[in-house]
């Protein structure tokens, strides 16, 4: 009679639900003010180097001096890169999987600054870099003071 | 004065996509213990124990506590380093200052995942800064490496037939490294055919998640002697880290205002001081840390081992095979095995193997004295360690 | 300060951090909580060397870095060593308020066991009582196969 089984694996199955309340701070809290009651996209110029960071910061992390004036980058900008994810993926916020095809896409906004994003565009074979792109805001009630007042870019003829 | 220090034992579990028979512990025990072997040295003649990894993969908090028996850190002092994917790499670092400081002889350093006890997605976004990135759903660091995949292929002619031959090669060498993870038998048009994740990313492009540890014992100079006649002498390292452009985590690309990589910085500094003025001659074997095939061939050409637009030529006519001229990864690389904390540490020991001429099956051809380990961290952290047989 | 920058009310970011986890119990654990949950016994692994048992199981002594292979069955009883009780509400409590934890030092074991304990009156719970496991009738091989330890 045979004694030896494979040992049984035992698994111990759990979930993480932790709720944390971030400040976005003086910075990114006015860059997402901005967003919400006046539709506008700002970033923050380094005095020494001539960079825009977006959202501003309060360091410009290469000079290590304070960054200086806000400037406004306007809604409209160019496409620079993109990535269409089709695999479903799990929302670490939620603990739900994000909605596919979403396009994520890096645009330069024509104030100078970059911005990270997403594209109302989800079929990679319609999209190419140096298509210009514009903000489509959500309407006013339902903006929160979140980078998603800014629901996506569109692709725009010019 | 920095004491000089060597590689003296050489610790690694076979890397799986799931490991469902060993508790974290218990896997660090195998590496530790494989680790002390080598180096024919017990756990008392240790002493310092370090143990890190990317804790938000498998959620437990204070792992240096959590597992302090399987590593055999009772009573002796010990610290842990974390940063961000270089940390396998910084985890050789910090024992490494502590030996070289004159302050310990010998030091067991450790670093592992397991990747399946968690879902790595969603923890990879909690590395985006919270209330701009993170909100955003589409972050996600696929997204970073095939803009970048993209961008490499429009600026260099390099074509999707390349990153495959990438792949190709990290399967070939994965087969031959009893502690890689994948040993796929893969085609060009195996790769090419894999689905796509987020063009021009195809599965096949990209390192899996892996389970495994990773330790290795640094020892001082006085006390190399004593242990071993086939020291790794660790003759130079660096790192070079950088802001991140936005909050992202990986957002260093577009960069309006570009200036050269953390690699390209790293790899020229640490060249200079050293002498090096042909990498691809006069460095033997490289082990880099590449996320993904795309990821290879731009590493390359910003470690200076080939000119910009070079790599993807290097690849097509063999050159970084193991029997090649630039052997690239021997041990197949991230592609083959992708424990996160400990893949930085992996390169530094497959490195170390190499110039010890003891990676049987993977050992390239040439004869080794110096090779160098890369490490990458999201945000474009980079480590380099660069180590040679005689001093 | 940042005297050019104003927020009319600070932004709070409320974010979940939602991650389900799997732990592999390993080969000390596994072997634990089959052996728990199977037959209702309690098994420790014993380091020769420094001839302690350690409950739960572990495969390396913590002490002198041997290794444990020698498997023990411990009677389902032993002593409190401490406790406390709890009166506040945390999600991740096994039950509810007010309850005991005790640390438990079976009987043949050198390491104390956390558990919950119960059928007991709170205020009368002294160190060094004796006390013994409760098992549940359908147990799934983890910890709180054991229910709780109850005054002998």
């Amino acid at each position: 009679m045979s004694k030896e089984m494979a040992p049984e694996h035992i698994t111990i199955r759990t979930q993480m639900r932790i709720p944390y309340a971030y400040s976005a701070g003086l910075y990114v809290g006015r860059f997402l003010q901005e967003l919400r009651d006046n539709e506008k996209i700002y970033a923050n110029k380094c005095p020494k180097c001539g960079r825009l960071l977006l959202p501003p910061r309060i360091m410009c992390g290469r000079c290590s001096v304070r960054m200086g004036e806000w400037i406004e980058q306007g809604h409209k900008g160019t496409l620079v890169s993109f990535g269409v994810t089709i695999e479903p993926q799990v929302d670490v916020t939620t603990g739900e999987n994000k909605k596919v095809p979403f396009t994520t896409a890096g645009i330069q906004l024509d104030g100078g600054a970059a911005i990270l994003h997403l594209l109302e565009e989800t079929d990679a074979s319609k999209l190419r870099l140096g298509m210009r792109v514009e903000a489509v805001f959500k309407p006013r009630e339902e903006r929160q003071g979140l980078i998603t007042d800014i629901l996506h870019f569109k692709v725009v003829e010019e | 004065m920095a004491r000089r220090v060597a590689i003296v034992g050489i610790g690694q579990t076979p890397h799986k996509s799931r490991m469902p028979e060993l508790d974290a512990g218990e896997m660090i025990n195998v590496a530790v213990r494989a680790a002390l072997e080598d180096a024919q040295l017990s756990i008392r003649e240790i002493d310092q124990v370090l143990l890190s990894n990317m804790e938000h993969f498998e959620g437990n908090y204070f792992v240096e506590g959590m597992f302090s028996d399987s590593v055999g850190s009772y009573l002796k002092p010990g610290l842990k380093t974390q940063v961000m994917g270089t940390t396998g790499a910084s985890m050789v670092t910090t024992a490494w200052y502590f030996v070289a400081s004159g302050l310990f002889d010998t030091v067991l350093t450790v670093t592992y995942q397991k990747q399946h006890e968690g879902q790595s997605g969603p923890v990879l976004q909690s590395a985006a800064e919270p209330s701009y990135d993170r909100v955003l759903t589409g972050h996600s660091a696929m997204y970073i490496f095939a803009s970048l995949a993209q961008h490499y292929m429009a600026e260099t002619g390099c074509r999707p037939e390349h990153a495959a031959m990438v792949r190709v090669k990290a399967a070939d060498n994965g087969r031959r490294n009893p502690f890689a993870h994948l040993k796929l038998e893969l085609t060009v048009e195996d790769v090419l055919n894999s689905r796509v994740l987020v063009w021009p990313l195809r599965l096949l492009d990209i390192c899996p998640t892996s389970a495994g540890a990773c330790a290795l014992v640094l020892a001082s100079e006085e006390r190399v002697r004593k242990i071993t006649n086939k020291p790794v002498w660790i003759r130079d390292h660096i790192a070079v880290h950088q802001e991140g452009f936005t909050l992202s985590v990986m957002h260093y690309y577009p960069d309006p205002f570009p200036r050269e990589t953390t690699r390209e910085v790293a790899s020229k500094k640490l060249y200079a001081r050293n002498g090096i003025t042909d990498p691809a001659k006069e460095i033997d074997v490289f082990e880099i840390y590449e996320p993904s095939t795309y990821g290879e061939l731009q590493y390359m050409e910003d470690l200076g081992i080939c000119g910009k637009g070079e790599a993807w030529k290097l690849v097509e006519k063999g050159a970084t095979t193991l029997e090649g001229e630039v052997p690239m990864n021997p041990s197949g690389g991230v592609l083959s095995a992708n424990a996160i904390g400990d893949c930085a540490m992996v390169r530094v020991a497959e490195a170390a193997l190499q110039v010890r001429g003891d990676a049987g099956e993977h050992q390239i051809a040439r004869k080794v004295n110096t090779a160098m380990a890369h490490g990458f961290g999201g945000r474009g952290y980079t480590t380099l360690h660069l180590l040679s047989k005689t001093l | 300060m940042v005297d050019e920058v104003t927020v009319r009310e600070p932004i709070i970011v409320h974010q979940g951090f939602i991650v389900s986890y799997e732990y592999a119990a390993g080969e000390a654990g596994s072997r634990f909580y089959v052996e728990l949950r199977d037959k209702g016994n309690i098994l420790g692994t014993r380091c020769p060397q420094c001839s302690k048992v350690y409950v739960p199981p572990r495969t390396t002594c913590g002490a002198c870095f041997g290794k444990l292979d020698e498997w023990v069955k411990l009677k389902a009883e032993g002593t409190l060593m401490t406790y406390t009780v709890v009166h506040y509400s945390l999600p991740v409590h096994p039950v509810g308020t007010p309850f005991a934890y005790g640390i438990i030092r079976l009987d043949g074991a050198d390491t104390g066991l956390t558990h919950l304990l119960g059928e007991v009156d709170l205020e009368s719970i002294r160190i060094g009582m004796r006390v013994k496991a409760v098992f549940k009738e359908d147990r799934q091989g983890n910890i709180l196969d054991i229910k709780y330890f109850k005054p002998l």
